[in-house]
């Protein structure tokens, strides 16, 4: 836990008190977070290393926070300064997980201005939306950025965090703690044990950043069958070296999903072997497919390509996507004026 | 007779665009069409991006951050730009503050940035004669003073514009380098450094800005003064603002302060009255932001044409 005393220690003497506060606050927030979920930390958790002093830093800029927590959780897993991309893909994706859980419906997008001095908050761009939701969150903060290999494996662990739970992800990342051992290796076969099946392939898999995930639907065709029913055939390609596939039949939840729709707004949720080079599914309904996803709860989210992924017979125009793009010609024409100004 | 000072010059130049519509109608119309053909590509490979979404319970306006994070992380050429910046009033904020900074502007936003500048090249040529006429004039008159003065324009646009680069490439790079560098190493706080750049922005600007303004009465020159060259124009327009330092810094520093004052202005209102990324408000204030950023700098050419025709005539 965050001693009071260490929390008033000299490293945040240098901000302002109303920062101080709220370093302290995330410090604390995160260590608590931390402990539940990994047990004790490997020395006692300072709150300030790292923070840097902002001049301005309003609520909404939640960035002193991002960096109070990035700083903990670095003390927290207590491993060398010199990290291998494993030991420093476990500090950014649980650092990112704290930093989600103790910002929740708090931490929002910031754009910087003036050589980065002025923040503008953007409340509509919410970056942790709170736990219970099961909206998607950013995967990575500027300020606990990872580098090289590292990127690669925070997404394998988040992957599989997709895969088995974070229950059993948290179980896992503790049990290594406590046994010493910071790797990939060591945690795959604690993951397996801790899940009760063998998954280490598919961790070392997930873990290795000379892989390419890519699934892909290559093309749906839609023929007459007979009793008046339409037969829809799927062709499926794994076109990336890797292989999302557990090796133990028994295991509950086969490999990867698909999701395919028809026209009479039926739908199936149906699995496929991850395994194999391309596949092809075969379905005899009233009426024909009119779309599919691979992975529609967007599992893997090592797969390079994720526009292959989905099928559709018309694409929907999107309101969203309209706007977005009237928001990028307001900037482009602001854009435009501002340079043409000059001359 | 009345001397013509500043403020006068200021609100002549208000008057005369609000009792010409039209020209401020084709600048808003010309400023759109430059964009949609780009934002049409851009908007055609977000709702591509889009649809490969999960479905998650997001409604249909609320922005998913996963995926714009991921789509940032593959974003090549025109997709690149797509940034948070883009959304209400960072979009401003981004623009003057990339301009300030000497941010380099990505390569595929080059072309339209020419564009406009051609465009614009074309537009002041009929607005100017419509303001210097003082009465509608046709948009037959409109188009053949466009064309007319069309090449001139152009060459005056790109004479400022290297002009403008090579204050960029000198002037910028060392004031925001070495010189900045040295002042940031010697302040305490971030507020200090901030501070610091402020002055360099000033320093750096206020070249860029002469520059800017002996094109702008360059571009008067030719069309109220005696002169049809093109060199005699930027001799009249260099001698005009020597001569009448003070007024026309004045009427600059006037059109600059409005400027300021509104863009302040929609920083507020969007900060506290707040915008959703997927709702209109936020897309309708920033459309009404570019309208008023034309109709400043209509003003202020219709402003410096008065004040030129006022000063230059013996």
């Amino acid at each position: 836990m965050l001693a009071a005393s260490q929390a008033h220690g000299q490293s945040i003497d240098a901000h302002p008190p109303a920062q101080q506060l709220r370093i302290e606050q995330a410090a604390g927030a995160a260590t608590e977070l931390l402990t539940t979920w990994l047990g004790p930390p490997a020395a006692p958790v300072v709150a300030g290393p790292g923070v840097r002093v902002r001049w301005l830093t309003p609520q909404r800029d939640q960035s002193l926070e991002r960096e109070a927590i990035a700083s903990v959780t670095r003390q927290f897993w207590g491993l060398p300064q010199s990290l291998t991309p494993f030991q420093e893909a476990a500090i950014v994706y649980t650092g990112t997980r704290a930093i989600h859980h103790a910002l929740e419906g708090s931490n929002f997008e910031v754009v910087r201005a003036f050589g980065g001095f002025i923040p503008f908050p953007l409340r509509s761009i919410l970056l942790s939306p709170p736990v219970a939701d099961p909206r998607p969150r950013v995967w990575q903060f500027s300020e606990l950025p990872a580098t090289g290999d590292s990127a690669g494996i925070v997404r394998g662990l988040q992957t599989l965090e997709r895969y088995v739970g974070w229950p059993a992800m948290a179980q896992a990342l503790s049990a290594m703690r406590a046994g010493g051992r910071v790797d990939a290796s060591t945690f795959a076969t604690t993951l397996s044990q801790v899940r009760g099946t063998s998954i280490d392939t598919l961790v070392q898999e997930c873990l290795r950043s000379d892989v390419v995930f890519d699934y892909a639907i290559e093309n749906v065709h839609s023929v007459a069958a007979p009793g008046g029913l339409i037969e829809s055939s799927l062709s499926l390609l794994r076109s990336g070296s890797g292989v999302f596939a557990i090796d133990d039949q028994d295991d509950r939840e086969p490999n990867m999903p698909i999701l395919v729709r028809f026209a009479d707004g039926s739908e199936i949720r149906d699995w496929f072997d991850g395994r194999a080079p391309s596949t092809t599914l075969i379905y005899t309904a009233r009426t024909a497919v009119v779309s599919a996803a691979i992975d529609p709860e967007l599992m893997l989210l090592l797969d390079v390509n994720r526009s292959n992924n989905t099928f559709a017979a018309e694409t929907p125009v999107r309101p969203l996507g309209i706007r977005l793009a009237l928001h990028w010609i307001s900037w482009l024409q602001q854009t435009m004026l501002a340079y043409s100004a000059l001359v | 007779m009345k001397t013509m000072t500043p403020v006068r010059a200021f609100v002549g130049g208000v008057a005369a665009v609000l009792k010409a519509p039209m020209v401020m109608i084709a600048a808003v119309l010309l400023t759109l069409l430059i964009a949609l053909p780009f934002a049409a590509v851009l908007g055609s490979r977000v709702e591509r991006s889009l649809a490969s979404q999960p479905p998650v319970s997001l409604n249909e306006t609320e922005i998913d951050p996963e995926w714009w994070q991921e789509f940032r992380a593959h974003a090549r050429g025109l997709e690149a730009t797509f940034t948070p910046a883009i959304v209400g009033f960072a979009a401003p904020l981004d623009s003057i503050s990339a301009v300030l900074d000497g941010r380099r502007p990505a390569l595929v936003i080059v072309g339209p940035i020419l564009l406009s500048i051609a465009v614009w090249a074309f537009l002041w040529g009929g607005a100017l004669r419509r303001y210097s006429a003082g009465r509608a004039i046709g948009w037959r008159a409109f188009i053949a003073a466009g064309l007319e003065l069309w090449p001139r324009f152009i060459i005056i646009s790109l004479a400022a514009m290297l002009a403008i680069v090579l204050l960029y490439l000198t002037l910028h790079a060392l004031l925001f380098g070495p010189v900045y560098d040295f002042l940031a190493s010697r302040t305490s706080s971030e507020r200090t450094a901030f501070f610091a750049r402020v002055v360099l922005y000033a320093i750096f600007f206020a070249p860029v800005a002469m520059v800017g303004l002996v094109a702008d009465y360059a571009r008067i020159a030719s069309v109220v003064g005696s002169s049809n060259r093109l060199g005699d124009t930027i001799r009249v327009a260099i001698t005009f603002v020597q001569h009448h330092f003070g007024v026309v810094t004045a009427l600059y520093l006037i059109v600059g302060a409005v400027f300021v004052l509104v863009t302040v202005g929609y920083g507020v209102l969007e900060i506290y009255g707040g915008s959703q990324v997927g709702g209109w408000r936020a897309i309708v204030l920033g459309q009404l932001y570019i309208v008023f950023t034309l109709a400043i700098r209509l003003t202020a050419a219709a402003a410096s044409l008065r004040l030129f025709a006022a000063r230059s005539t013996p």
